[in-house]
């Protein structure tokens, strides 16, 4: 162990004790100790990843293999253990473990004096754990079991104050979506391991770089991936759970349902990247969920009226990009929107997550407005985020979101039309994304106040614990683009790293110069259009325009999540629900009256036999007699008595 | 002579005879008289067939004869004690009814 | 030939006679002769000694004692409805599949019969010395068992019909009475026990219930007597609550003659209720004594001929007064402490008054 990056692999083990400890013994410890207990263990795996990071940085090779236990050995199928730590998974494990801490220690105010103080920070160290895992698994199976383990997390702490049956209904509908999306991966892993003899991910991409002709059964492959990457990561159609998934306390709508868990189903692409280049069709499909996922998405922000649900629409449209760059097969840039999206993203969650809590519980953005008087340090960084998420130029979000488009512009992989419309799709999107958001944040820190006085006297900024995460977050929405400067003409350090892990064999086209700077262009002007548009409507105009198009039946589709739920519920819910109402009568009038009738009926037959025992000797003789006759006379008719 | 299958079917005949009595008269005095009937057809067989196995020697033989008379005996003692119950039980019923000795019933 | 059929014929017909006759004399004296003729057919069989034990001990003795037990017990026909109708025509009919398949079995197993020489040595002539050889040397064991057989069925004999010497001259007291009366209509054979005279402390009662009594006596059952029962000699105004029990009993009696059933006590104790209900609640209506645990139909009975009908006066028995009802339960002699029947008795008659 003397390897710096193995010690990494203490990491969700700490995580772990920290969720042990919380959860058996925090109901006694004094309230802030237990969050303290968990940002220290989250601590200690970011601390371990910043060691491992510098250590792979530096050195050729950069993967690291630590292999665990032998899980279990049956004949030629072996499933082992292990983790592998390579730049992919640091990435990660830093963006989990850093914005993870930051998030915990934002906890530590946000819940203060709640009830379930310490299971709530167990839950959450547990997540850290499970999504640890998840990132540094060596094989699909131990992946498996962090992707579980995340949705297992996202469950309990949806369902945080499941005292309210609300709560509850999002957390088992956000698990029951999550999990069409693992059968989905578990048939994967089974025709995986049909295909290739494997589980482990090194040795299924090794063969797969192998392998010239595409099997049909790699493009079945790569979609079973990509529905379990859609359940996971709210792509359409399972995407419905994320907008009721706000039901969770903030700061895990921030860490959970925005900068981590959602990210799952980007990685898993990412880290299958040889099996989906090797499969142009799945991948063709996975761009296209994306897109359309991120055009529907932000089509259904317009309109939310909840300060979360916005940033829920935005995170799955976001995600929606994501998918679009690994499905173009640009895997570095999939992963360098999920950094940057981590940062801006959980920053506007914190900081709704703080607006919440200067208003003593209002999420209502129509009775918002005007805070960013008050709140000063919030409404800077949210002015920040949302400039970031737009995607004005020099914030993170403008270099990655640029990236995705150019990538999607040039793709190679499935070369043809589909990639310009794919590109102008998410053009559009875009365009949409800067004014939604611009929306948010007018409607939440400008503008006039619509609060009512009772709120107004209570509003305050938030505690230290809270504004301090908001401005390292910040922070790093501003500069942490600078690592994947657009390539084809500044040096970009993410796209080596990262490809360090997803080598695939796929390429880009290089058009002419003007055109690459043409494409930026069109991307600035997409968040400008944005912008102003909105600045026109709610500065300008004071929101006039708005109001009447909310009146409007596409107003009513986009604030109804365009009907998913709706399909949904009559579809599948209906169905279910009368298949369980007739299988309850079923089960009341036939199972429990044929059970209960068979005690009757075994009643019955007692009694019956009940009827043998008369108390009269003669029968009793006669019994006898009828027995001995019988067989007397089978003996005699039968064979005779020899 | 006449042969041993005849004296079996007389002997079938007075059993199943007494049977018939045992389950079709209810008093236990006539219960008792055809128990008495259903015994000595077995005792009829056991000699018929003690003749017919003489073949095989006296002790073959004379066995039979000796089993019957042990019958003997037992039916005698058989008697005797049923009777005794029979007497005591009809001390307190007043009838031999034996249908009416029902309390065993459930 | 001829010898057997004509011995099997007389033996069929007696077997017959005995399960058929109605008097249980006449049917001892057809097992008389059947035996009588099994005996003629041993002789045919080699097997004299048997012949003539057959005749000493079946038909002489124990065809004697069951004679003996019929005219002592003064055993009459039967003639209530059968409970097992069906039983009948079933059982003939499985006899006769019994026996037929008895002897085409053994028709069909035959063997010859060795020669009358063979037989005659090995048998012997079936003569005691033959028969006595076998059993003292092969069967010694047997014999002996038989021997303590006999005995232990002596002493279980005489330890059933024993009683106390009081209860012998009570019986016989009985027996003379109930072979008095006529009792001409159907109705069990019972031998009734009369209404005790000495256990009542009035005998004037007495001679009144008899004449009035006759027809309904004859097939009441023993059950309806209690409602007769005039006297208690513990409570007072036994002749009055006697007179009015017994009209009502008498009427009720005679009504509930048909179904007087056999089994069940709880119908004739609920014959016993009405009865007693019909009849004038001066005195207590009578309990149903076999609430107390130890108290059957039959003691019941007893208590309620002793005077005995309810709950407190069970309960209010003083020390003299429960020896002098102890005495009179005959064989349930010493349950009245055994299975405290006074704190029962207690408990119960303050539910009755309370419920």
């Amino acid at each position: 162990m003397t390897d710096i990056v193995s010690w990494t692999v203490l990491a969700p083990f700490i995580a772990l004790a920290g969720a042990v400890i919380n959860g058996l013994f925090g109901r006694n410890l004094k309230e802030p100790l237990p969050g303290w207990i968990a940002s220290g263990a989250v601590g200690i795996g970011f601390f371990l990843s910043l060691l491992a990071y510098f250590g792979l940085l530096f050195r050729e090779e950069k993967t690291v293999h630590i292999p665990l236990w032998s899980y279990l050995s049956a004949g030629n199928f072996d499933l082992n253990l292990g983790f592998t730590v390579d730049t992919l998974s640091i990435t990660m494990m830093l963006i989990i473990t850093g914005v993870g801490l930051l998030i915990h220690i934002y906890s530590i105010a946000y819940m203060h004096g709640d009830a379930g103080f310490s299971r709530y920070f167990s839950n959450l160290n547990l997540f850290i754990a499970a999504m640890l895992i998840l990132v540094m698994a060596d094989s699909y199976f131990l992946m498996f079991i962090g992707w579980e383990g995340v949705g297992v997390c996202s469950f309990l702490l949806i369902g945080f104050w499941y005292s309210d049956k609300l709560n509850a209904d999002a957390a088992r509908k956000a698990f029951i979506v999550n999990r069409i999306g693992d059968v989905g991966f578990l048939l994967a892993m089974f025709l995986t391991f049909k295909q290739f003899g494997t589980l482990n991910i090194a040795t299924v991409n090794e063969a797969a770089g192998g392998l010239i002709a595409v099997s049909g059964a790699v493009t079945v492959i790569g979609l079973l991936y990509l529905l379990a990457a859609c359940g996971k990561s709210a792509q359409l159609p399972l995407h419905v759970w994320l907008p009721d998934a706000m039901a969770g306390p903030t700061p895990v709508s921030a860490l959970i349902h925005a900068a981590t868990m959602v990210t799952a189903g980007v990685y898993l692409v990412a880290r299958s990247a040889p099996l989906f280049a090797l499969s142009p069709a799945a991948s063709t499909v996975v761009a296209w969920v994306g897109a359309l996922t991120a055009l529907l998405a932000a089509f259904s922000a317009l309109a939310q009226t909840d300060i979360k649900k916005i940033l829920a629409y935005s995170t799955i449209s976001q995600l929606g990009y994501m998918f679009v760059a690994v499905g173009c097969g640009a895997y570095w840039v999939g992963i360098f929107h999920v950094f940057t999206h981590a940062f801006f993203k959980a920053l506007l969650f914190l900081s709704s997550g703080s607006v919440i809590h200067a208003l003593g519980g209002e999420q209502d953005v129509r009775k918002m407005g005007g805070l960013g008087k008050h709140m000063k340090v919030t409404g800077t960084t949210s002015l920040v985020a949302t400039l970031a998420i737009a995607g004005v130029p020099f914030l993170s979000g403008f270099f990655s979101k640029d990236a995705i488009l150019a990538h999607a512009f040039n793709s190679q992989l499935n070369p043809g039309i589909g990639n310009y419309i794919l590109y102008g799709v998410l053009l559009v999107t875009a365009v949409l994304t800067a004014f939604y958001m611009f929306r948010w944040y007018y409607t939440v820190f400008a503008g006039e106040e619509r609060m009512t006085d009772e709120v107004k006297t209570h509003v305050h900024e938030s505690p230290r614990l809270m504004t301090i995460p908001l401005v390292i977050l910040a922070f790093f929405s501003i500069f942490a683009g600078y690592f994947g400067l657009p390539e084809f003409a500044f040096p970009n350090a993410f796209a080596h790293w990262i490809e360090a892990s997803t080598e695939a064999p796929v390429s880009f086209a290089h058009p002419a110069l003007w055109l690459e700077w043409l494409l930026i262009g069109l991307s600035v002007g997409a968040a400008g259009v944005g912008l102003l548009a909105g600045f026109w409507v709610y500065h300008l105009r004071n929101g006039e325009p708005a109001k009447n198009w909310g009146e409007t039946s596409w107003a009513a589709l986009s604030r109804g999540g365009l009907g998913f739920d709706a399909i949904y519920r009559s579809v599948f819910i209906r169905g279910s629900e009368n298949a369980a109402t007739s299988f309850r009568s079923v089960d009341t009038n036939l199972i429990d009256k044929g059970i209960s009738s068979g005690f009757s009926g075994v009643g019955f037959l007692a009694r019956a036999v009940t009827l043998l025992q008369t108390g009269f000797v003669r029968s009793y003789a006669f019994t006898m007699f009828v027995g001995v006759a019988l067989f007397i006379i089978v003996v005699a008719f039968g064979g005779g008595f020899k | 002579m006449v042969p041993t299958e005849y004296y079996i079917a007389l002997s079938a005949v007075i059993f199943t005879i007494g049977a018939v009595g045992v389950l079709t008269r209810r008093s236990a005095i006539m219960i008792f008289l055809s128990v008495e009937l259903m015994l000595n057809a077995a005792n009829l067989a056991l000699v018929a067939f003690a003749r017919q196995w003489s073949v095989l020697g006296s002790g073959p033989a004379l066995s039979g004869q000796a089993a019957v008379f042990i019958i003997l005996a037992i039916a005698a003692a058989e008697v005797a004690v049923g009777l005794g119950i029979l007497v005591s039980i009809f001390r307190y019923r007043s009838s031999t009814d034996v249908d009416s000795l029902s309390e065993v019933r459930l | 030939m001829l010898t057997f059929s004509l011995l099997s014929i007389v033996m069929v017909v007696g077997a017959i006679g005995v399960i058929t006759l109605k008097q249980p004399v006449h049917a001892a004296l057809s097992l008389v002769g059947t035996l009588l003729t099994l005996a003629v057919t041993y002789v045919t069989l080699q097997a004299h000694f048997l012949a003539t034990i057959q005749v000493i001990v079946y038909a002489g003795a124990i065809m004697v004692l069951f004679l003996f037990v019929i005219m002592l017990l003064n055993i009459q026909g039967e003639e209530r409805e059968d409970t097992f109708v069906w039983m009948r025509p079933v059982a003939y009919g499985v006899a006769l599949l019994a026996a037929a398949g008895i002897t085409i079995g053994a028709f069909q197993n035959a063997s010859p019969l060795p020669n009358p020489i063979m037989i005659a040595r090995a048998l012997g002539g079936g003569g005691a010395e033959q028969v006595g050889g076998a059993l003292f040397t092969d069967f010694i064991l047997a014999f002996q068992l038989v021997g303590i057989l006999l005995l232990t069925g002596i002493i279980g004999a005489v330890s059933l019909v024993q009683r106390k010497a009081e209860e012998a001259v009570e019986a016989q007291r009985q027996v003379a009475i109930a072979a008095a009366p006529s009792r001409k209509e159907g109705g069990v054979a019972v031998l009734e026990r009369d209404d005790k005279p000495d256990r009542s402390a009035k005998p004037t009662p007495k001679p009144t219930l008899p004449p009035k009594k006759e027809p309904p006596k004859a097939d009441a059952s023993p059950k309806v007597q209690p409602p007769r029962e005039a006297v208690t000699e513990l409570k007072s105004k036994p002749k009055e609550k006697g007179e009015a029990q017994k009209q009502g009993g008498e009427a009720d009696a005679q009504s509930k003659v048909d179904d007087a059933e056999k089994k069940s006590s709880a119908k004739s104790k609920a014959k016993e209720d009405k009865s007693k209900e019909a009849s004038k609640p001066k005195e207590s209506k009578a309990d149903d004594l076999k609430r107390i645990k130890g108290v059957g139909p039959k003691l019941e009975k007893l208590l309620n001929r002793n005077g005995i009908t309810s709950f407190e006066q069970i309960a209010n028995l003083n020390a003299k007064e429960i020896e002098e009802l102890d005495s009179k339960l005959e064989s349930f002699q010493g349950r009245i402490e055994r299975d405290n029947w006074l704190e029962q008795a207690q408990e119960l008659a303050e539910e009755k008054k309370n419920g």
